[in-house]
């Protein structure tokens, strides 16, 4: 399971598989571009930097995967939820989406959100009110407030390394890196 | 009996079938629970190999029935075990 935000890219190479192992839905309005495997591959032929790119967009995905497959198996309701909602802030910010008060748009159900930390509905509930009334987080018009965005970071054991926020290296970086390895 | 879920919901009847723990229900008071408030849930299950449990029973009779019949194969007589807490 997945969350896609805006700017993310999704099934990149998903055209080796045969076929299709999953669905893909969408949970707001969205503009979605759908670009042809032909493209892909193309692109990946053409232009080495290209690929190493979409490369390490992958490389993300997977860790954050991990992250999730740590939260429903190890963590506590209270960290689950706290380390979803600090992941989901950081990556919303990444491309702009929180307010200078720490705010963004969730357009989640309680369902869903109950889905996704693998948890009751009434117990995500009740978690996202102790969150609340902790004063961490606050919740209204379809929008969530991190208050505390560090005491929040810290319930949930959120460390952001994983999300790799720089992007992938530049050419000069990439070299740099080869070399010391050497 | 009470429960500890650092909510309202503080009221849970904890379900024995012959003296064998099958179940824990608590009753959704707290206001987060919107429109589920005044509702039943299960807490938690023993001897249930159903999944989903049924997220919110009108009743606790209702959540009670629908556990002990899949863990002990029988209907559960409530009768008046539903505690009256201040």
């Amino acid at each position: 399971m997945a969350y896609l935000l805006p700017g993310d890219l999704c099934d990149i190479q998903i055209f080796l598989f045969e076929k299709m192992d999953h669905s893909i839905g969408l949970l707001s309005d969205a503009e979605v571009v759908k670009i042809p495997a032909t493209e892909i591959l193309d692109l990946m032929d053409r232009f080495p930097r290209i690929e190493r790119a979409l490369m390490w967009a992958t490389l993300v995905d997977e860790a954050t995967l991990r992250e999730w497959l740590l939260n429903v198996g190890q963590r506590s309701a209270l960290q689950r939820v706290s380390h979803l909602i600090s992941e989901l802030c950081v990556r919303l910010a990444v491309v702009g989406l929180v307010d200078m008060a720490g705010a963004f748009t969730l357009p989640l159900t309680q369902t869903e959100l109950a889905d996704t930390t693998g948890m009751t509905t009434v117990h995500t509930n009740r978690t996202l009110q102790r969150l609340r009334k902790d004063n961490l987080i606050a919740t209204g018009h379809g929008r969530l407030t991190i208050l505390d965005p560090q005491g929040l970071a810290e319930i949930g054991g959120f460390n952001p390394a994983y999300l790799h926020t720089d992007g992938p290296p530049v050419e000069q970086q990439l070299r740099a890196r080869l070399t010391q390895s050497m | 009996m009470r429960i500890n879920t650092h909510t309202a919901d503080n009221k849970a009847i904890v379900l024995l079938a012959d003296g064998v723990l099958i179940g824990v229900l608590s009753e959704l008071q707290d206001e987060c629970h919107g429109d589920d408030q005044g509702k039943w849930a299960i807490e938690t299950a023993f001897g249930v190999q159903e999944e989903p449990i049924p997220a919110t029973f009108a009743s606790p009779s209702e959540a009670a029935d629908w556990i002990s019949t899949r863990s002990v194969g029988v209907a559960f007589d409530l009768g008046d075990q539903v505690p009256e807490l201040r």
